[in-house]
This record gives structure tokens, C-alpha cells and sequence, in this order.
């Protein structure tokens, strides 16, 4: 046989009441309001805990995201360092056709010297093969 | 030999010839330096400079590649992320939007979502 329904707590000051039900279970009562507060509490949490799990995999994203950014940044040092070399060596390369420029317009400049003064021995040269037999058939006449 | 019994003719043969000696060295001796070894020194550097570039382009080109894939991963990271953050976006929303739906419930409203709560726990827990 069911017990009759009573209150378990002597206090009734207290919100919350346990109570035995006319079958002999263990009832808890409380006001609709502090229901509804209860159970906002808990809806809320279950979000928290859906928050919580995708807070979690936007982090490993985001920690992902960095080692990726780090090895960009690794990479981009790399280029970085081999294009400071290339830019070296081609300052090297302009250098050294400065230098052979340097160098040509050098003999050049000797070319055109030498280039002179063979035309000066060629003049003379010419010079003294006409002038030569000719001071000679002259010399020759006035001795006869 | 008498030199007063010299002709003049033999005197000019003689300085023909003196000049035609002494031409002949000075040919020899103003010959021009070309500087070709140096030349040829500078050639060599410069090809050895531009076979090292070659291979720094080379070397750059796969560092290029590897950055196109390290960009095409932050792309697809930044997808989820952008997709993890509308949700939660979406998650926030519903938390506002709580006490609202909770307020409106009667009470065999709050006791079923408190029974499709626990159903939930239960099956989670024992899952």
C-alpha cells in the first residue's frame, strides 16, 4: 500500500522540497521559477560545453595556422638570403665588366697611340723614299 | 777604308739602311700587351658568378613552390576556422537566446526539456 504524499522537510522556508509520493518514490518539488532557473542553467552549460569543444579546435587551428606562418617565414628568409647572393654576385659580375671595360679602353687607348705613331714612321717613311733618291739624282748632277 | 772617298750615294744606301734597322726595332719593341689573360680571368669569374645565380634561381624556385603549398594550408586552415567561428557565433546566439525560450515554457514545458536534458546526459554518459 502507498504511503500518503508528506513532506519530508521540517523547514518550510526551504525552495526546495523533497517529498514521498502516494507510490513511495522520492519526489523533489520546487516553484516553476526556480525550475525554469535550473534549467536555463543547464541549457546554457550545454552550449558552454559545445563552446567549449569548438574554442578547443579553433585553438589547435590557430596553433596550426602559426607553425605554418613560422615555416613561411623560415622559407621567405631562405629566398631572401639567396637573392641578397644573387644580387652580390651580380654586383661581383659588374664589377669585373667595369674592370675588362677599364681594360679594353686601355689598349685601346695604347692601339691608337701605337696606331699614330706608325702613321708618323710610315709619313716619314714616305718622305724619305722620294725625298732620298731624289736628294741623291741632284747630288749626282751637280758633281758631273 | 777612306771615308772622304765615300759617294754620296753610298752615304744615302748607308742611312736608308740605318733607318730601315732601327724601324725594325722599334717595331718590336712597341708591340701592344692585349691584357688577354685578364680578360680571360674576369670571363671565367663572371661565368662561375652566373652558374652560382643559376643555381640560387633553381634553389628559389623550389623554396616558391614550397611557399604555394604552405599558402594553399593556410587557406584551408583559415576555412575551418572562419566555419568553427560561425558556429560559434551560432552556439553564442543560442545561449542568448535562452532565458527567453525558458521564460515562455509552462510547466510540463520545463519538465519535458529538463527530461529530454537528462535523456540527453544519460545517453552521452553512456555512449
Amino acid at each position: 500500500m502507498a504511503l500518503p504524499a508528506r513532506s519530508q522537510n521540517i523547514s518550510k522556508e526551504q525552495r526546495v522540497q523533497s517529498v514521498i509520493n502516494e507510490y513511495g518514490d522520492t519526489v523533489i518539488q520546487m516553484s516553476l521559477s526556480d525550475a525554469k532557473t535550473i534549467l536555463k542553467s543547464l541549457l546554457e552549460k550545454e552550449i558552454n560545453d559545445s563552446l567549449l569543444d569548438v574554442y578547443t579546435v579553433v585553438d589547435s587551428l590557430n596553433k596550426n595556422k602559426i607553425t605554418l606562418l613560422v615555416d613561411k617565414i623560415e622559407i621567405l628568409q631562405n629566398e631572401k638570403n639567396n637573392l641578397t647572393e644573387i644580387v652580390n654576385n651580380l654586383n661581383s659580375i659588374i664589377d669585373n665588366l667595369k674592370s675588362e671595360n677599364e681594360i679594353l679602353s686601355d689598349v685601346i687607348k695604347k692601339q691608337k697611340k701605337e696606331l699614330r705613331k706608325q702613321k708618323i714612321i710610315k709619313m716619314i717613311a714616305l718622305i724619305g723614299d722620294v725625298a732620298l733618291p731624289v736628294a741623291t739624282l741632284l747630288v749626282g748632277i751637280s758633281i758631273k | 777604308m777612306d771615308l772622304k772617298k765615300l759617294d754620296i750615294k753610298t752615304v744615302f744606301i748607308i742611312i736608308l739602311s740605318l733607318g730601315l734597322i732601327i724601324s725594325f726595332f722599334l717595331g718590336q719593341k712597341n708591340k701592344i700587351n692585349y691584357r688577354k689573360d685578364e680578360i680571360k680571368e674576369l670571363h671565367a669569374k663572371n661565368d662561375k658568378l652566373l652558374g652560382k645565380n643559376d643555381s640560387l634561381f633553381i634553389l628559389n624556385d623550389k623554396l616558391e613552390k614550397k611557399i604555394a603549398k604552405i599558402n594553399l594550408l593556410i587557406e584551408a586552415n583559415n576555412k575551418e576556422i572562419t566555419e568553427k567561428e560561425s558556429q560559434i557565433q551560432l552556439l553564442k546566439k543560442r545561449k542568448n537566446e535562452i532565458p527567453n525560450h525558458v521564460n515562455v515554457l509552462s510547466a510540463n514545458g520545463v519538465a519535458s526539456s529538463l527530461t529530454k536534458y537528462i535523456e540527453r546526459t544519460k545517453s552521452t554518459i553512456s555512449h
